[in-house]
């Protein structure tokens, strides 16, 4: 039973770590209504920000701070001079945009990083490891929780999150009303690079800086996205739980580690064919 | 040239069209080992993007993962000719045999899901497919993590040409059918059917087009052409092994179609060229470059040229459709013109 | 031809449709009119199976529609338009036509791949077909068009000429008339009683246009919140109590 317990738990903490970059991915579809596929991506590369930061001598905090603001800066200009120019044009068109994305970020992160492997720090002290959960661990689900609370406020509750929300759902009437679209989904982008900063400097002291950090992670942070409902942060956040957690156990108890990537997958196919919408998403019925 | 369901009769296309098609076959004829092994490799890579167009850009279903499928009918290509000892002739149309089943299995739950999770289930395809080939269970069959070689067919005597050259003529032959076969089926009802699912897939259904069929037909036939086309890269680079078909194959398929012309079926050749040459040359400037160019590449295609470099064609050529005639009144009478 | 007994649907919390019942014989021309949201749509819908139905509901030409999937309610016989059109935007006016009679084609996937003459004999028969039905609808000169390039008023005869190309036995016009001037409502009128007689049809139309439909239709079905209010000949209707009410308000 410990064992178990271990087991799962060590599955909630992976789950934090996809629940982070998770939130991420629903931000950006909230304010665009499209997913972003380059986020990892992006998110390594604000990490490789912040290590040149600490590795100039600044303290924890400082370069947490910047990092966030530098990466909303950058995700705010890569919506201006790259996603702008595309228009509305077909979904594809978006998918593939935020695809060729992912490969600039990723070369970038290469000729940054090289091939070195390098270590994070994290600023977690240790009195808060247990016997199941690292200090570390222990604090990325705190970070998570608080992120997913600023998120849902900011969305649910503030007149800004309310425009930002209406113009990715109806743009042409949210012109109308005197929302003013475009600036939103630029803060759109900003906010979710924001966020992808901080799942990425969460998750480096785990799995180590290098430009491929994110790759498998963005998958199952996609894939807890999609299971909790897309539009649904809480649902993302509970969802990427519970793809850490059955992956995890899949993994030890079924398949050995090697298919856990491919078993997680098939798993969460089963689920969206069940359940479209995601376990806590809501299924759109469009008029014919 | 974009998602055209009738067939062209123009005189000029069809000459022009032959004399390159006998000009590409005289080639190896003036050229040099490796660089008959690049051509095979480019008719390899234009069916691979055949697949793409069939499935994305006729019937609209977003797929990341074809490399999954390319792999597949490399795969198949070297454990037949390794383990089986399958004579080369007929691995090709058993890769494609296969690939078409595969394909059709895997539509199974895909057609059930719609653009983004549709776009998640293929990635997660394309990343877990080199997994499953590395994994202990499947080594006897794949080679596990170090991959398969694979001998490079002797050609007949009576020909008299080296053996990258047969290969080549193999291929080539291979790749006009592919094509043939390709345009046949999207040049009629099926092609319309596929491009109506696209448009509108609730009015497709009430005129009686099954979505089922239709997409599951899509998936199995754009993977066989994708499993034909791995096959041939098999047989062409003698290798095969899990890293060479990762996510990122499926990624730059995605950049040749798009480059080339996502739904044009002669753009592919667009597309095939710039996979084989631009890699070379962004390797000069920097060994992390590639991926940069490829990146790049692709945003500014599908914001400057959404529909690939073959919509520039259509425009040259003149293929313009007519400005809007005037209506003839309101409704005639019934009777025909 | 169509029989329809105590439909009901609800999405949700919402009753659409409660305890529908009327018939519609055979050769009809009849009019489905009540205010917007009355569930008309809703009911068209149901015969297309887009929307779950009771069973034994609904009975065309003697076949129970429950279980019928939808894609093979156009080789039943049921034709339709939609109301906000439903056209394939990149696809041309010809080619929109010929899809329509998709159901009725033959020739399987391979045969086409290798185009094998039975093929593309059929191929072109179907062309035929469609460039008549162009003609009855006067779109004979905008046949390569792209229809997304097409003005709306031309996008509606389009959508005419596709249903017409399924060989229908029931045709279901939404809203027909909607958007056009008045010429082209007359216009429109003449050619539903032409196709009518020429094709040996059925219609049930849905609209708002009073006049077009009392000129028009035999029969008349009236809708209000879901339910059949009123089931007779235009004539009656103008001095039905109910059908007045729905429309006007109760008297104070």
């Amino acid at each position: 039973m410990g064992e178990f317990l271990n087991q799962v738990l060590a599955g909630v903490a992976n789950g934090g770590i996809y629940a982070s970059l998770a939130l991420a991915l629903v931000m950006i579809y909230q304010a665009t209504q499209h997913i972003n596929f380059a986020q990892g991506e992006m998110a390594t590369l604000s990490t490789f920000g912040a290590w040149f930061l600490f590795d100039a001598g600044m303290p924890y905090w400082v370069v947490f701070a910047l990092t966030v603001f530098g990466s909303f800066i950058m995700g705010a200009l890569v919506e201006r001079l790259v996603v702008k120019p595309v228009g509305t044009a077909s979904p594809f068109a978006f998918i593939a945009v935020t695809v060729g994305l992912l490969m600039i970020a990723n070369s970038a992160s290469h000729w940054v990083g090289g091939g070195d492997i390098r270590e994070f720090p994290s600023p977690f002290p240790g009195w808060l490891g247990s016997r199941y959960l690292s200090a570390h661990e222990t604090g990325t689900i705190l970070v998570t929780m608080i992120v997913l609370v600023a998120l849902l406020t900011f969305l649910k509750r503030t007149p800004f999150g309310l425009a930002m929300r209406a113009a990715a759902q109806n743009p042409v009437s949210s012109g109308f009303v005197g929302i003013r679209v475009g600036l939103m989904l630029t803060i759109g982008w900003g906010i979710s690079a924001a966020i992808g900063a901080i799942a990425g400097m969460m998750v480096a002291p785990i799995a180590f800086l290098e430009p491929n950090m994110m790759g498998s992670i963005l998958l199952y942070a996609f894939a807890g996205a999609l299971l909790g409902g897309i539009n649904n942060p809480t649902g993302a956040v509970i969802g990427s739980f519970a793809v850490g957690i059955f992956e995890n156990l899949l993994g030890v108890y079924v398949t050995g580690s090697e298919l856990k990537l491919t078993s997680a997958l098939c798993l969460i196919v089963i689920l969206l064919i069940l359940r479209p919408s995601g376990l806590f998403g809501k299924a759109a019925v469009s008029r014919v | 040239m974009l998602r055209r369901t009738t067939s062209s009769r123009k005189p000029i296309l069809i000459v022009g069209g032959a004399a390159a098609l006998l000009l590409f076959a005289c080639g190896p004829y003036f050229m040099n080992g490796y660089n008959i092994f690049q051509l095979t490799m480019l008719m390899s890579y234009a069916i691979a993007l055949l697949g793409i167009v069939v499935l994305t850009g006729y019937c609209g279903q977003f797929s990341l993962g074809q490399g999954a499928f390319f792999g597949f009918g490399a795969y198949v290509a070297a454990v037949l000719i390794g383990k089986a000892s399958l004579h080369y002739l007929l691995v090709l149309p058993v890769a494609a045999a296969a690939s078409f089943v595969v394909g059709a299995l895997v539509s199974l739950p895909a057609i059930r899901l719609k653009g983004i999770y549709l776009a998640l289930t293929t990635f997660g395809l394309a990343v877990a497919f080199p997994q499953l080939l590395k994994h202990p269970g499947l080594e006897a069959v794949t080679g596990g993590v170090l991959g398969l070689t694979v001998s490079l067919p002797q050609p007949p005597e009576f020909l008299g040409v080296t053996q990258d050259h047969w290969l080549f003529l193999v291929s080539l032959v291979t790749t006009v059918i592919a094509f043939a076969v390709t345009a046949g089926l999207l040049r009629g009802r099926v092609g319309r059917a596929f491009i109506a699912i696209s448009d509108n897939p609730t009015a497709s259904v009430a005129m009686g087009v099954s979505l089922q069929h239709y997409k599951m037909l899509a998936f199995a036939f754009s993977s066989m052409l994708t499993g034909v086309a791995g096959a041939i890269s098999a047989l062409a680079v003698r290798y095969v092994a899990p890293d060479s078909f990762s996510m990122f194959l499926s990624v730059t398929l995605l950049v040749g179609a798009v480059v080339g012309g996502v739904k044009s079926v002669w753009g592919v050749i667009f597309g095939a060229l710039f996979m084989l040459y631009v890699p070379n040359i962004a390797n000069q400037i920097s060994e992390a470059a590639p991926w940069a160019v490829y990146g790049a590449a692709l945003i500014l295609v599908v914001t400057f040229i959404p529909d690939g470099i073959a919509s520039l064609f259509d425009r040259f050529i003149g293929r313009r459709r007519n400005a809007a005639a005037e209506p003839t009144g309101v409704y005639a009478p019934s009777g025909v013109k | 031809m169509l029989t329809v007994r105590d439909l009901g649907v609800r999405f949700g919390g919402i009753v659409a449709l409660k305890s529908v019942s009327f018939d519609v014989p055979r050769g009809e021309i009849c009019g489905v009119i009540g205010p917007n949201g009355a569930g008309k749509t809703t009911f068209f819908n149901c015969l297309s199976r887009l929307n779950p139905i009771p069973a034994d509901s609904i009975r065309f030409d003697g076949v129970s529609l429950h279980e019928v999937d939808p894609s093979k309610i156009a080789g039943l016989g049921i034709g339709r338009t939609f109301q906000n059109l439903a056209l394939f935007g990149s696809l041309t006016v010809l080619e929109n036509v010929m899809l329509g009679g998709h159901h009725r084609a033959r020739s399987s996937w391979m045969a086409d791949s290798l185009r094998l003459p039975s093929s593309r004999r059929e191929e072109e028969r179907f062309r035929e077909e469609a460039w008549e039905l162009a003609g009855i609808v006067g779109l004979q000169d905008n046949a390569d068009q792209k229809v997304s390039d097409l003005p709306f008023g031309f996008q509606k005869r389009v959508e005419l000429a596709r249903a017409l190309a399924a060989r229908p036995k029931l045709l279901l016009l939404d809203e027909p008339a909607a958007g056009l001037i008045h010429d082209e409502v007359e216009a429109l009128g003449q050619l539903v009683r032409d196709v009518r007689q020429r094709f040996d049809l059925t219609v049930l139309m849905v609209e708002h246009n009073m006049g077009f439909i009392m000129k028009l239709c035999e029969h008349v079905v009236v809708f209000n919140f879901g339910e059949k209010i009123a089931d007779g000949d235009p004539a009656s209707l103008q001095t039905n109590e109910a059908v007045l009410e729905a429309y006007l308000g109760a008297p104070q």
